[in-house]
C-alpha cells in the first residue's frame, strides 16, 4: 500500500473534542464535517483536498469514543495521519476505516504544512519528497496490514466471511 | 498473570498472552449509545449483517436526554427502534457505566467493550472494559469478537486513608499531575487496595474512570470482599473469581499514599494541568456543576450536601446538580440530599452527560466553570474562549458557595 498526498500540519493533542464538537453530532454527515476541527482551524474542511495526509503531535485523537470524527476525517479526504502518537480508541477507528495511522516522531518534526509526503507501507517509510528526506516506522502487525490492504474493517469482514 | 493478561487469555479461548502479542478475543458484553447508533447502524448495514448478538448487546440512552432538538430526538428514536427490533435490551435513566454496575451487568473477569471512553469505569469491580469506535462496535455486535493487542501492566498499590474533604477524585488529579496527560497510553493500569478503611467501589468507579484521561486502554481494581458485598447486594450470585494469584508481569509498580493530600483542581485546559485548590482559591466562577460519569454518585452528592447545607449558592454563579442515575436519584431523593441541593438554589437535573460534554448549559465567551466532569478540553462546554476547573464535588460545592473557587476546607 502506498499513498502521497499534501501534508497538513497539526499541533499536539488534538483531542476528539477538537476534531468534532459534541454539539455537531446529531448533525447528518455531510453537516458535521464541516465543523472537523473548528476549535484550531474554522475553514479546515474548505482547505483540505482529497488526498492530504494530516501531521499530528503528540496524543492524535485521544478523549471520546466519537465515531463522527474519523468518519468526518474520512469524508472530507484525507488518505492517512501521521503523528508522534495517538489515542488508542481513534488509532483503532482510523484503521478500522482503511486509513493507515502512522506513529512517525521524526516525519513529524521534519514536516511542514503543503509538503508532498509519500507513506509506503510495505518498506514502512513515510518520503517528505519536498524536503527529500526519508523516515522509517515501525511496520505494523501483519493483521493490521491486512485489513488496510483490504480497505479497512467492513471489507475484511466480508472477506473472513466468504471464506468461512 | 495479572487481571489484564487473565481476561484477555480466557477471552482469546486459554492461550498463553504476552505485552505486544495480537490476540483475537471473545467479548461478553457490547455497549452502544444514541450518539453512536447513526455510525453503528451504517456499519452492520455495510458488513451485509441483518442480525446481532443480542445476550450480548446492550444499548443505552444517555448523552441526549431528555433531547434537545429535533437532531437529538431523531438519533434518540432510531437507537429505541433498533433495540426494538433487534429484541435488545435499552438501558435509560442513566449514564452507562453507572447503570451497567448497579444493575449486575458487570462482573470480575468479563471483556466488556463500549462505545464511550469511560467504560473504563466498570474495571471497579474487576472486569477488563475498553473503549471502540461505533463501527468496530458494530463488528463484535455480529460476530462476538475483536482483535486485541495485549497491553503492559503497570500496578498502582494505594495505601493510607482518606480525611475531611479529601475524595478519590484528588487522588485521581495528583496521579495525573505528576505523570502527566496520557502517561499509559496503551497499557492497562491495575489497582490493588491496600488503605485502612478500604476504598468504595464509588472510589474504585472514579479512579478507573480517570485513567482514560491517563491514556490506558483498560483499568481495573484487585477482586475483594467490598468487590463481592457489592455485587451480592446487586444480586450477582455467581462469577467467574479470576485465579487468586493475578499478580505478576507489572512493567512498573507505583505506590500512592492518600493520607496527605489536599484538594485539588485541573486548570484549563488540560485535566494533568493540576494545582492545589487553595493556590488558586478567589478565582471568579460562573457556572458549577456536579454530575458525569466521574463526579454523580451518591459519595460525591453526600459530601456536596454536606457544604451546602443551609448555604446559598452565589447569586452570580449557576449551579447544577445531576445524579449520574435513577437509582442515585431516588437514594438522594430519600436521605433528603435533593431538598439541600434545592434550598440551596442548585438546578438538579437527571441521569445524562450532557453538561460534561457541553450539550446543555453551554457556557459563553469569558466565563469560567468549575466540574466534577472529566474533561477541560478547549471548547469542550461551549466557547472556546470559556475556562473549565475540574475538581471533587466538595471543591465544587465550596465554589458555588463562594462564586470563586475556594478550598473545601475552609467549610469544615
Amino acid at each position: 500500500m502506498r499513498l502521497e498526498g499534501r501534508a497538513i500540519k497539526l499541533g499536539d493533542e488534538i483531542d476528539t473534542d477538537i476534531i468534532l464538537p459534541a454539539r455537531y453530532l446529531a448533525l447528518p454527515l455531510e453537516e458535521y464535517s464541516k465543523h472537523l476541527m473548528e476549535p484550531v482551524r474554522p475553514d479546515f474542511h474548505k482547505e483540505i483536498q482529497t488526498g492530504d495526509i494530516i501531521f499530528g503531535g503528540h496524543g492524535f485523537g485521544i478523549g471520546s469514543s466519537r465515531g463522527q470524527a474519523i468518519a468526518a476525517i474520512k469524508y472530507v479526504g484525507i488518505k492517512a495521519v501521521v503523528a508522534v502518537s495517538y489515542g488508542r480508541i481513534f488509532f483503532r477507528s482510523g484503521i478500522n476505516e482503511g486509513l493507515p495511522f502512522i506513529a512517525c516522531e521524526e516525519a513529524y518534526i521534519h514536516t511542514d504544512e503543503g509538503d508532498i509526503v509519500q507513506i509506503d507501507l510495505e518498506s514502512s517509510t513515510v518520503i517528505n519528497k519536498s524536503k527529500k528526506l526519508k523516515f522509517t516506522f515501525p511496520p505494523f502487525p501483519e493483521m493490521l496490514v491486512d485489513i488496510l490492504t483490504v480497505g479497512g474493517g467492513v471489507n475484511y469482514y466480508k472477506q473472513q466471511h466468504m471464506h468461512r | 498473570m495479572n487481571i489484564a493478561e487473565n481476561i484477555l487469555s480466557r477471552s482469546a479461548g486459554g492461550v498463553a498472552v504476552t505485552p505486544g502479542q495480537i490476540v483475537t478475543c471473545e467479548v461478553d458484553l457490547i455497549c452502544i449509545d444514541e450518539i453512536q447508533i447513526p455510525l453503528f447502524a451504517k456499519t452492520l448495514e455495510d458488513m451485509g449483517a441483518s442480525t446481532i448478538l443480542r445476550d450480548k448487546t446492550v444499548f443505552v440512552v444517555d448523552h441526549y436526554c431528555p433531547p434537545a432538538s429535533l437532531h437529538q430526538a431523531t438519533v434518540v428514536r432510531q437507537v429505541r427502534d433498533f433495540a426494538a427490533f433487534h429484541n435488545c435490551r435499552l438501558l435509560e435513566g442513566g449514564i452507562k457505566h453507572q447503570l451497567l454496575l448497579e444493575g449486575g451487568y458487570v462482573r470480575p473477569g468479563m471483556m466488556i467493550a463500549a462505545t464511550d471512553s469511560h467504560i473504563n469505569t466498570c474495571g471497579a469491580v474487576g472486569a477488563f472494559a475498553a473503549a471502540f469506535g461505533p463501527a468496530e462496535a458494530a463488528m463484535m455486535a455480529a460476530t462476538g469478537f475483536s482483535w486485541f493487542r495485549v497491553p503492559a501492566t503497570i500496578k498502582f498499590e494505594i495505601t493510607g486513608k482518606l480525611d475531611g474533604f479529601i475524595t478519590p477524585r484528588d487522588i485521581g488529579i495528583v496521579i495525573l499531575g505528576e505523570k502527566g496527560l496520557n502517561f499509559a497510553n496503551y497499557m492497562a493500569m491495575e489497582f490493588c487496595d491496600r488503605t485502612e478503611n478500604g476504598l468504595s467501589i464509588e472510589a474504585r468507579m472514579a479512579l478507573c474512570n480517570m485513567s482514560a484521561e491517563m491514556g490506558a486502554k483498560t483499568a481495573a481494581f484487585q477482586v475483594d470482599d467490598i468487590t463481592r458485598t457489592f455485587l451480592r447486594d446487586r444480586g450477582v450470585k455467581e462469577f467467574h473469581e479470576l485465579p487468586a494469584d493475578t499478580t505478576g508481569g507489572y512493567a512498573a509498580t507505583f505506590s500512592v499514599d492518600i493520607s496527605d493530600l489536599q484538594p485539588m483542581v485541573a486548570i484549563p485546559d488540560s485535566p494533568a494541568n493540576v494545582k492545589p485548590a487553595a493556590e488558586v482559591s478567589g478565582k471568579k466562577i460562573d457556572q458549577a456543576f456536579i454530575g458525569s460519569c466521574l463526579g454523580g454518585n451518591m459519595e460525591d452528592l453526600r459530601i456536596a450536601a454536606r457544604i451546602l447545607d443551609g448555604q446559598k449558592v452565589h447569586p452570580h454563579t449557576r449551579a447544577i446538580i445531576t445524579p449520574a442515575s435513577r437509582q442515585i436519584y431516588r437514594d438522594a431523593l430519600s436521605e433528603g440530599l435533593l431538598e439541600v441541593f434545592s434550598r440551596a438554589n442548585a438546578h438538579i437535573s437527571g441521569g445524562t452527560c450532557s453538561v460534561c460534554v457541553g450539550l446543555e448549559a453551554p457556557l459563553l465567551a469569558g466565563e469560567s466553570c468549575i466540574s466534577t466532569s472529566t474533561r477541560n478540553y478547549k471548547g469542550r462546554m461551549g466557547s472556546l474562549d470559556s475556562q473549565i476547573y475540574l475538581g471533587s464535588s466538595a471543591t465544587v460545592a465550596a465554589s458555588a458557595v463562594r462564586g470563586r473557587i475556594t478550598d473545601p476546607r475552609e467549610f469544615l
